[in-house]
């Protein structure tokens, strides 16, 4: 028997250096499907982003690391840097 | 002595006459240099109650012992005045490479004292010292003054001069090195201007006795390679600091229209894309930097043409988005402009962004200032740029600061200011240790005095939450003396923050320790230089309080204690400063009205 996989819609910004790894006309930002209990971690993991030395956001705010993704979060990232 | 020359060249301006100064040993260890050896020649020299445009004000420009030393971005220095635009102290810091050929003078610091009769600049190229006119200069822009004093000094000297802005004392005025580099900050160029001096122009060959040169170089010259391996820092080589757009907005504290929001609409115009995409010619770099996050830039967008460097993140929010401007070519135009003219671009661009508010309230009319200004409107911003350097009708109440234009109309809380000083690119209710931090600076609102932002925005060493309290007062003292230790020793801090401390928030100073101690065989300890910072930070405090500060002015705008933001995620937030700055006064050792206590000051030897 096969379980019903439930998508649900995300939105992901990637700053800076990290626009790149989106395709070019995406300008650094995509709405994307993802299965139901990703979180933001494993999105970003899976579009290369190198999670130790990024700040991760959700709905700009820090997420707790085990939290599943929810419809319509706005998934950021950019490199751990200095300011501005 | 290594690491310092023990010389100060104190230059009185009114007599014509300059006079050599040796420094004791112990006291260039015990406040360590820069920012910390001209807080204790300002106070000692000068009375904290002062008019800051009278003769009376000192001018100081200090290095520290890493400036000029191999150390990478050893190439700041730091100006040192009571400024007319708070009626405080500030210290403002600027790199580029005329530290490095001030360093070569043979001089630690310079004092400027007096007022001179007529326009005179400052030459001096080794041992020999000339106090020259500076008639045929004054009234000239930046580029010019430093183009015709190199031309009748020597093509290879350093040039800082002042602008026309300085020349009328507006108090965004700034003292402009290199052409483009800014000691930005509360007016300096003003001070430079009452006294007279237009320029300073350094030439010389000097180099400064090192304790420990092969150990210095290679240190130094593994700490390049480092810099140049970390793909984190590369972010500020390939966009500079205008990737940092896209962060604040997404933080929802990206200044926008006089800080009445904090998401902007456009700012996807006046983002580092947006920059490297039109105006971006390359990368460049002040002194010995291997980080290379300069902005060289060239607009051919008929009406803004022009060229030269930035803007740099500062300048795209206060001229931009605060402006509620997102037309990246006008805010790059009105930022050389700011350049030329010789101004601070946070506090031009935020006057302005007081100014906007204020039309659109009702409270300044179209008739009275001639002009329909709005937010958005990108020329008339240009416009008012101009009229405020040259105090050219309404530009003469602009050119006052946000506080004293707001507060002649009778509504001071339109200025988003602490201490009279404009806000740098961080709405604080988003950003709760930069609330208290601008609250608490010896300058004023000032990022640089202790950039928590660092970590509450960038995760810099460590990820902090930025909307919580908690802790905040303790890591804004870290912060603060970490930030005067960097003021002190000549590092720019985009480095320093990344390189010379552990690598967590609260900021030891394990390596810079050991370049310290390299350079001047002091053997400082982490501990001995932090409290060498708290000395000096404290002995600012000081000269606050003498200058008549009190608690009621560690404060922030009514905006940002009662009127929570909007939207994005510090929603329904403000800053709960009540909250923070009791504690913080408890971790500084000062008393409830925020002085030292006695056994603080007995402890830094301040008593
Ligand atoms: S990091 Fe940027 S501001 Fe600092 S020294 Fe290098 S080029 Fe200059």
């Amino acid at each position: 028997m096969r379980g019903i996989i439930c998508l649900m819609k995300v939105k992901v910004k990637l700053i800076a250096t990290y626009r790149d790894l989106l395709p070019p006309e995406r300008r650094g930002k995509m709405e994307m499907e993802v299965a139901e209990g990703t979180t933001a971690v494993d999105l970003l993991i899976s579009l290369g982003v190198p999670i130790e030395e990024s700040v991760v956001l959700v709905d700009g705010r820090t997420p707790d690391p085990n939290q599943p993704l929810q419809e319509g979060d706005s998934v950021c990232a950019f490199s751990a840097t200095a300011g501005g | 002595m290594d690491g310092w020359y023990g010389k100060i060249l104190r230059v009185n301006l009114t007599d014509g006459t300059t006079t050599v100064e040796t420094v004791d040993p112990q006291f260039a260890k015990d406040y360590i240099g820069g920012r910390g050896w001209a807080i204790k020649y300002l106070m000692d020299g000068m009375n904290p109650k002062a008019d800051a445009l009278s003769p009376e004000n000192l001018l100081i420009f200090a290095t520290g012992p890493l400036t000029g030393s191999p150390a990478p971005t050893g190439n700041r220095y730091m100006v040192v005045t009571k400024s007319p635009l708070t009626g405080v102290l500030t210290n403002s810091n600027s790199g580029g490479d005329f530290p490095t050929w001030m360093k070569r003078t043979g001089f630690d610091m310079f004092i400027f004292e007096g007022r001179a009769e007529k326009p005179v600049y400052l030459w001096i190229n080794d041992d020999q010292v000339e106090i020259r006119s500076a008639e045929h200069v004054w009234g000239k822009q930046v580029p010019e003054t430093t183009d015709t004093l190199l031309a009748e000094t020597d093509r290879k000297a350093k040039v800082a001069c002042i602008g026309p802005a300085g020349e009328r004392l507006v108090k965004a005025a700034a003292i402009m090195n290199d052409k483009d580099r800014a000691a930005a900050r509360s007016g300096v160029g003003a001070v430079m201007g009452s006294k007279n001096l237009k320029a300073v122009v350094f030439q010389g060959t000097h180099q400064i006795g090192m304790a420990d040169r092969p150990g210095m170089k290679k240190l130094s010259m593994s700490m390049n390679q480092e810099v140049g391996h970390d793909s984190k820092t590369s972010v500020l080589r390939i966009y500079g600091t205008p990737y940092v757009p896209d962060v604040t907005n997404e933080l929802g504290i990206l200044p926008t229209r006089n800080f009445q929001t904090g998401r902007f609409e456009g700012v996807e115009n006046i983002n580092g894309p947006a920059l490297n995409e039109s105006f971006l010619i390359r990368p460049g770099a002040c002194f010995r930097c291997p980080i290379v996050c300069n902005r060289i830039t060239k607009v051919d967008v008929p009406g803004y043409e022009g060229e030269g460097e930035g803007p740099e993140y500062e300048s795209i929010g206060a001229l931009g988005s605060a402006c509620g401007v997102d037309n990246l070519a006008a805010i790059t135009k009105a930022n050389y402009l700011c350049n030329e003219y010789g101004m601070d671009t946070i506090t031009v661009g935020m006057t302005i962004a007081c100014a906007m508010e204020m039309c659109e309230a009702g409270i300044i009319s179209e008739e009275e200032i001639g002009y329909p200004l709005k937010f958005g409107d990108a020329d008339g911003m240009i416009e008012f740029v101009k009229k405020m350097a040259l105090r050219e009708g309404f530009g003469d109440k602009l050119a006052e600061g946000s506080y004293a234009l707001a507060e002649s109309y009778g509504h001071p809380e339109y200025s988003i200011t602490a201490k009279k000083l404009e806000f740098p690119g961080y709405d604080p209710r988003g950003a709760k240790g930069m609330g208290l931090l601008y609250a608490t600076s010896n300058i004023g609102a000032s990022h640089m005095s202790g950039d928590l932002a660092y970590a509450e925005v960038f995760g810099t060493p460590e990820k902090i939450d930025p909307l919580t309290i908690e802790n905040k007062p303790e890591l804004i003292k870290r912060f603060e003396d970490a930030f005067t230790l960097i003021d002190a020793s000549g590092l720019c801090v985009f480095l320093a923050v990344r390189y010379v401390f552990d690598k967590d928030v609260n900021l030891w100073p394990t390596r810079l320790t050991e370049l310290m101690n390299l350079t001047t065989g002091a053997d400082y300890t982490p501990a001995t230089l932090l409290q060498a910072a708290e000395r000096v930070f404290n002995l600012e405090r000081l000269f606050l309080l003498e200058a008549g500060v009190t608690k009621a002015d560690d404060t922030l705008p009514k905006r940002m204690l009662e009127e929570p933001l909007t939207e994005g995620p510090a929603a329904g937030q403000v800053v709960e400063l009540d909250e923070m700055l009791p504690r913080f006064y408890e971790v500084r050792g000062w008393d409830e009205e925020g002085v030292p206590t006695p056994e603080k000051l007995a402890e830094l030897g301040l008593e």
